[in-house]
């Protein structure tokens, strides 16, 4: 097989020294049964509603919607980390980056700007994310994950809840193989 | 008492032959095999299954390597595999990663089997000859041909290996446009294109349907049964034998040995995880190189207190891997004529194709040298996984609609066509497994500590055969090339820590691949291989193991008949 192909590493990202982990380990194991109620519209079970709104606000900063293109909500983002990081083979320490990533987004967002990362103008979230992503160890490794969840969200079967319609492969004329998944033989049923 | 004539470990491209040699030959086998037993109704075309994350290995939380790799300091680093970087796991199920690979088959070369003879020493390697010849295994790659069912067209050129049959059993699979542009330029060059065969069925066979290019093939199992997998080509029928029982999701952690040395029993933690013992008259590791290395060296007896079939200290040494570079060029539509342009679109062909012209070197930049494989084929269709690679610029982590535009340049404006050398990676003192004296599995047990050290020859030969590949792709029309030699290793491409040869000191097998040490315990996974050749490795780990297992059927009298136990 050709050596190339790299698995989502789920320790790469990993941040080391940086906060203590947050309630994530509380909530780790979440049952995947739950998931399947989900819509993007409807509830999420494992982000807080605030945590949902700064995740779906940043998510569709890095990868808005275009006249012809689908951005975040489109392609089902939010909803997909939310399985992607709870589903109960997913990595508890990927999980826990991910979620002190929204706390540390929210508390720089409260220091400079005094409000929440989801009012903030154009021009201040990009100003903010290109400081973090620049800047700060962390801030990159969490931007560079969250960016990996959007492509599996954009380019994944359909099966796992993003890319609906198959948006994502449309948009990039990619044609997917065959057979594809049924629900029944997905990742963590096998 | 025993339980079975013969108990195989691992169940991959070593432990198949076997227990279909023997099983067909009415002999009772067990295969033990760590991983599920999955079969063609549970392999999709799903990117998050098949190489996001670890369906077909292990949870590298509970089982997995320390890597130890070359600091700037000329030191050694080590690393648990479980905190980032490659793991070494390649297909933890029945049939192990036989259903993952590409299947692009090549045999080795007669002068293969003796490098050194040909080549002479090289400072710092650990070069040796084969005890056995081409000749011995050359009709058991034909009968792989057979068995494992391989398709290709056999073309005259320079370095073909002798055959003794004309041509393939099966005729090539379908064949990609783009295989006749390589064609044109390899006439053009004065170089010999050499259809690629592959170890996938292009009719129905045994049960098996031909392929369904649904161009997901590599790293995925195979959903059509068209993949000569070790499962779907040959256990499978063992089964049918009647004498054949899998035992999927067991792991053995002990070959128990008597005062004598014999192996009595393997010890394994069954799916349940409780602890059995199976006795055997013969015992078979096929568990692939690094982790049949750790088998033996974890299994001390009272004559073997350095682990079985280890009194010289030779087990794990020689470990080797494929040596390699790798290049993708890039076909920007508008700038091929539109029929070019359209032909690059089909996906489900395959390229197929590669050159042998620099197996061997003799020039002057080179000398007189052992050279190597360069294979053509397209970059690999995982979306996520092209798209990934574009989130950076230089080290500038992209996004907005900056990104969304070079990802839809990306997919949409360009074909990409790639090559990969494969050279020899020369045995070298820096390159083996050992216990890891501090890390333990779940099992407690300890875990390989792998050393990962590259020859600096081997690099130089791989830099040789990618500019070639380069050459190749810019003159095929790519606007650009981007390519690579490495020194990591490719994991799902390991051989040797079980030498085989014809001194004992310093070599673990026999040239039948039964241990030296040990008279009723064999190994016919690639951990036999003295140097691995400069393709591929499946192909003769596949005849191999049907070699050594008519070695063993002679060594149990021959077929059994009946069910009294008589043989003839």
């Amino acid at each position: 097989m050709p050596p190339s192909i790299s698995r989502l590493d789920r320790r790469k990202f990993l941040l080391r020294g940086g906060a203590a982990v947050a309630a994530a380990t509380a909530l780790a194991g979440l049952p995947f049964a739950l998931r399947k109620e989900m819509t993007k519209e409807t509830s999420f079970v494992f982000f807080s509603s605030q945590q949902q709104q700064a995740i779906a606000a940043l998510q569709e900063h890095l990868f808005p919607k275009g006249p012809d293109s689908p951005g975040a909500t489109d392609i089902g983002a939010a909803a997909y980390l939310e399985w992607a990081i709870t589903v109960p083979e997913s990595d508890p320490d990927t999980r826990n980056t991910i979620v002190n990533g929204i706390g540390r987004l929210q508390d720089a967002t409260m220091e400079r700007f005094d409000t929440v990362f989801p009012e903030l103008e154009f021009m201040q979230k990009e100003q903010l994310l290109r400081y973090l992503a620049d800047e700060t160890r962390w801030g990159r490794l969490w931007l560079s994950l969250l960016l990996t969840y959007i492509f599996e969200a954009l380019l994944s079967d359909p099966v796992y809840g993003g890319n609906p319609d198959q948006v994502g492969w449309r948009w990039l004329e990619h044609q997917p193989g065959f057979p594809r998944p049924p629900t029944d033989k997905t990742y963590g049923k096998l | 008492m025993v339980d079975f004539d013969v108990c195989v470990v691992g169940s991959g491209a070593g432990g198949g032959p076997v227990a279909l040699t023997l099983a067909e030959a009415g002999f009772s086998v067990l295969v033990l095999e760590k991983g599920p037993w999955l079969t063609e109704n549970d392999f999709y075309k799903d990117e998050i299954a098949c190489c996001r994350r670890n369906t077909y290995s292990r949870n590298l939380r509970e089982e997995f390597h320390v890597v130890e790799k070359r600091n700037k300091g000329k030191g050694w680093t080590a690393k648990p595999t479980y905190d980032g970087g490659r793991d070494f796991w390649n297909g933890n199920m029945v049939g192990g990663s036989s259903n993952l690979m590409s299947g692009f088959f090549h045999r080795l070369k007669p002068k293969d089997f003796r490098l050194l003879s040909e080549f002479g020493p090289i400072d710092g390697a650990n070069v040796a000859d084969w005890p056995i010849a081409y000749d011995d295994l050359e009709p058991y790659y034909a009968k792989v041909e057979r068995e494992v069912g391989i398709s290709g067209r056999v073309v005259d050129h320079p370095n073909l290996e002798p055959r003794s049959t004309n041509d393939y059993p099966y005729p090539p699979t379908a064949e990609h446009p783009v295989a006749a542009w390589f064609d044109d330029l390899c006439r053009r060059k004065e170089l010999h294109s050499i259809p690629v065969a592959r170890a996938i069925l292009s009719r129905p066979a045994n049960g098996r349907s031909s392929c369904q290019y649904s161009g997901y093939c590599g790293s995925y199992g195979c959903s059509s049964g068209a993949k000569g997998s070790s499962r779907a080509a040959l256990l499978n029928r063992a089964v049918a034998s009647g004498n054949c029982e899998i035992r999927p999701n067991c792991h053995v952690y002990h070959l128990e040995s008597d005062t004598s040395g014999r192996v009595l029993s393997a010890n394994y933690y069954d799916a349940n995880g409780v602890v059995q013992k199976v006795r055997a008259d013969l015992f078979v590791v096929a568990c692939q190189a690094v982790e049949t290395s750790r088998l033996l060296l974890l299994s001390r007896g009272p004559s073997h207190p350095n682990g079985l079939a280890n009194r010289h200290d030779q087990v794990g040494k020689n470990l080797i891997f494929s040596g390699g570079g790798a290049g993708t060029g890039t076909f920007l539509y508008d700038d091929l004529d539109p029929e070019k342009a359209a032909q690059l679109k089909i996906r489900g062909p395959f390229v197929n194709r590669a050159l042998q012209d620099w197996y061997y070197i003799d020039n002057d930049e080179m000398g007189k040298t052992k050279g190597g494989t360069i294979e053509f084929l397209f970059r690999h269709p995982n979306p996520t996984g092209r798209a990934i690679q574009q989130k950076w610029e230089s080290d500038r982590l992209l996004w907005g609609h900056p990104l969304k535009n070079k990802l839809h340049r990306y997919f949409t404006s360009a074909g990409y066509l790639r090559f990969e050398t494969f050279a020899d990676w020369l045995p070298n003192e820096n390159c083996n497994v050992t216990l890891d004296t501090a890390l333990r599995d779940k099992w407690n047990a300890p875990v390989a500590r792998i050393r990962v050290g590259k020859h600096p020859h081997d690099l130089k030969i791989s830099r040789y055969l990618a500019r070639k590949g380069y050459q190749m792709l810019t003159d095929l029309g790519a606007d650009t090339v981007s390519w690579g030699v490495s020194s990591n290793p490719p994991g799902n491409l390991m051989a040797g820590g079980c030498r085989f040869g014809n001194d004992p000191e310093k070599s673990v097998l026999d040239q039948n691949c039964r241990a030296h040490d040990v008279e009723n315990l064999y190994v016919t996974d690639g951990s036999f291989m003295p140097t691995g050749g400069s393709v591929p490795h499946t192909w003769t780990i596949y005849a191999n193991a049907f070699r050594v297992a008519d070695k063993m059927l002679l060594e149990l009298g021959g077929e059994k008949v009946g069910l009294s136990g008589e043989r003839n």
